[in-house]
């Protein structure tokens, strides 16, 4: 086989994706004009736009952090594919319907529609920016690793080609976020991992059932063929038996260089130091993975107060779905309230189905890559999975097509992200400065890449579940007690959004920079359980104390937001300006900036 | 669409005159008998009267406007709408909620780990296939429900 053969294969499956991606959003915006463009989409129906909304959402998190996830921590990760998707299910209840009906088309335009006041407007602002930054670094990082599992680059080139592709995405509008386009999005995702995954189990229904069945046993999983491990980073490896192994480098602080001893228990193994493992051994885990298969296959197997976590995780993923910013906007394409409801309904359906096959391919990589579990880089168990499988040209072609669709994850997460984040960056932050949305974009994708490359972080999943509870903990309360409760204040949701969000950012900030001891760490990484009530609280309470302050419109906002679609009541903001901010092409807001209402 | 005995090619303004003037004679008589709901029964009785052409405009002007300005009678069937669509959301949500906290602390009975479906051991089963379904039931109970309260309340405004 040629050298690099993986890398021009990943690059053709890319070309081909992003040509048909391009070629469709041609399409798309052939067939109607700038003007009349949300009009035209929302003749395409809930059917589309569901799609759509999948594709926007289903990031680097979803298509490669899970099934990293699974791989080491078991059944246990599953409650992030849960989460992600029950986050619909509370959209659905408490806010699809009046948001769509609102006519807001972000978070700031809804805060500013229902309680009138540019104050709260610039909060949510803010918290718009950090969510999305939060969002951002998942991305760049998942795509540092892909490129590196697929060519062996340093990491940081991959972050900054995506940034570099979505900059290039947003300039020329090449890739716009019409509905068409990312409804292609999703249905690529799906299929990028759905032939690998039905490939490898038909594969694996062939071989050795020993092989399969060892996940079922209780021992630790072990190499079914000899491996060399080169460690990109000091790890600390949990031994569940005493057992040999080839070391080249350094362990326990000793240099080592042959066969050395490992008792059970915890093992410092420093970075650039080389393993050996021949077929048959049982495989090490990195500190936090499940050690056994046993453990493996059961839930509530780590460390600290599992349940507790596990709750906090719930809390986060449920409500913060809602908060977030690229999820938004989608729902202004549907035609009315009604309309939001049966796309929600969908967008259920399509997230249930591509979640199957994070899960199994996780399954798959702990057969078949127990080497992921010693040098710690799980999140990229889907992308060698092919590979050390099947191996030969098959593996490199389906190894191919999975690099492509996970790259396609983060251009298309990226973008909707970075233009949301520029869009308010140059309106509403800095608008002294920023004038210029190119300027903007770049400060959009800078910040959190610097981030990326100053600090080792979480694994993908967990590090896009921080997003998620600062959007619970801020937006959350602002929507559910905004459409539901006439109570509500100005200074009293700002006050919220300040405690509960500021409050749950504070406490990720350092979970993020992976700057905690792993104690301090879960509990931080997790504060939704207690940031969300707060939240809550807070708004309830100062929103009592300044009552004198709800709006003298609340009835009449309350009505648009809930009376049937049919009556006529809800309002929409004017198709024109809308068209430019929904960036057709983003170029209209690239030049003019934002119109405001 | 109720019958209209004004009939379609009368003048849809000289019906909204009356409507204003009926609205505002019933307002000060309930308000006289300190009488706020009844709406429905009211509303029924008056959408005789208003009707405008429905085809063109979609708009029972006399309700809506009352809705619009916030008349008690349309300050009562909001509350009551929001009030309805409330209780539902929340009911389903803590439905929601309690499947999914259940599922942990079903967990903590350590053999249910152990249990297999279908060669599925049940935490998999569960957290890896059984709560889509559930969820897409749930929304679209929700839908479904949602919807018809949004169809009773457009009926009580418009007949």
């Amino acid at each position: 086989m040629p050298a690099h053969a993986g890398f021009y294969v990943t690059l053709g499956a890319m070309i081909v994706i992003a040509a048909t991606t391009m070629l469709t959003g041609l399409y798309g915006s052939k067939v109607r004009s700038t003007s009349d463009f949300l009009v035209a989409s929302r003749t395409l129906g809930p059917r589309w736009n569901a799609a759509a909304i999948s594709g926007e959402y289903l990031s680097a998190a979803s298509f490669l952090g899970i099934a990293g996830l699974v791989l080491k921590g078991g059944v246990d990760a599953l409650w992030y594919p849960v989460g992600f998707t029950a986050g619909y299910v509370a959209l659905l209840l408490f806010v699809a319907a009046p948001l769509r009906r609102s006519g807001a088309y972000t978070l700031p335009d809804f805060a500013e529609a229902r309680l009138g006041s540019a104050g709260l407007r610039r909060v949510c602002t803010i918290f718009v920016i950090i969510i999305g930054w939060l969002y951002l670094v998942p991305q760049m990082q998942g795509a540092g690793l892909t490129l590196h599992a697929v060519t062996g680059e340093p990491k940081w080139v991959g972050s900054a080609v995506v940034m570099a592709v979505v900059t290039l995405n947003i300039y020329t509008g090449w890739m716009r976020s019409i509905t068409v386009v990312q409804a292609f999005q999703y249905w690529i995702k799906l299929t990028a991992l759905a032939i690998p995954v039905f490939v490898l189990l038909i594969h694996n229904a062939g071989e050795d059932p020993g092989l399969r069945n060892s996940l079922g046993a209780s021992a630790p999983p072990y190499f079914s063929h000899a491996a060399d491990i080169t460690l990109d980073h000091d790890v600390v490896l949990e031994v569940a038996a005493p057992m040999l192994v080839k070391a080249v480098g350094s362990e326990d602080g000793r240099p080592a260089n042959g066969t050395v001893y490992w008792a059970a228990g915890e093992h410092h193994v420093t970075r650039n130091t080389r393993l050996h493992f021949d077929a048959g051994s049982r495989a090490p885990v990195v500190r936090g993975a499940a050690l056994n298969n046993a453990k493996w296959l059961r839930p509530l197997g780590s460390g600290g107060h599992p349940l507790l976590a596990t709750y906090s995780l719930i809390v986060a993923l449920l409500l913060g779905t809602m908060g977030l910013p690229h999820v938004l906007g989608r729902y202004y394409t549907d035609p009315d309230g009604r309309a939001a409801r049966r796309t929600t309904l969908l967008v259920l359906s399509l997230l249930g189905v591509f979640y199957l096959f994070p899960m199994v391919s996780g399954w798959l990589a702990r057969l078949y890559l127990p080497e992921l579990l010693v040098n710690g880089n799980t999140d990229a168990a889907l992308l060698l999975l092919p590979r050390a499988a099947l191996g030969g040209w098959p593996g490199l072609l389906l190894g191919g097509l999975i690099a492509a669709g996970a790259f396609a994850a983060f251009v298309s997460a990226g973008t909707g992200l970075v233009v949301s984040i520029a869009g308010v960056l140059s309106t509403d932050v800095l608008p002294g400065w920023l004038r210029d949305f190119r300027a903007a974009t770049a400060a959009a994708w800078s910040v959190p890449l610097a981030f990326v490359l100053a600090v080792s972080s979480l694994d993908l999943a967990q590090g896009v579940g921080l997003a998620f509870a600062v959007a619970a903990s801020s937006f959350c309360p602002l929507l559910v007690l905004g459409i539901w409760w006439r109570g509500l204040t100005d200074v009293g949701a700002a006050a919220g959004i300040l405690a509960g969000g500021g409050l749950s950012f504070a406490a990720v900030l350092p979970a993020a920079a992976g700057v905690l001891s792993p104690g301090w760490q879960a509990m931080l990484a997790q504060p939704a359980v207690f940031t969300v009530p707060l939240a809550f609280l807070t708004m309830v309470v100062v929103s009592h104390r300044t009552s004198d302050r709800i709006p003298s419109d609340v009835s009449r906002i309350l009505l648009r937001l809930h009376a049937p679609d049919r009556l006529g009541l809800s309002e929409d903001r004017d198709l024109d300006q809308l068209g430019a901010r929904a960036g057709m092409a983003a170029l209209p807001r690239m030049r003019g900036g934002r119109h405001r209402r | 669409m109720s019958t209209d005995p004004t009939g379609p090619d009368d003048d849809p303004w000289e019906a909204l005159t009356r409507a204003a003037q009926d609205a505002a004679a019933q307002e000060k008589a309930r308000e006289a008998n300190g009488y706020p709901v009844a709406a429905k029964v009211k509303l029924g009785k008056r959408e005789r009267v208003v009707l405008a052409k429905r085809s063109s405009s979609r708009r029972v002007v006399r309700t809506l406007a009352e809705l619009e300005d916030q008349t008690s009678v349309g300050e009562v069937l909001v509350r009551q709408l929001v009030r309805v669509q409330l209780i539902l959301s929340i009911r389903l949500m803590l439905l929601t909620v309690v499947v999914l906290a259940g599922i942990p602390l079903l967990f903590l009975v350590r053999s249910s780990g152990t249990i297999s479906v279908l060669g599925l051991r049940l935490p998999w089963l569960l957290l890896g296939f059984a709560v889509y379904p559930f969820f897409v039931a749930v929304a679209w109970s929700y839908n479904r429900s949602a919807d018809r309260n949004e169809q009773d309340f457009a009926d009580m405004v418009e007949n």
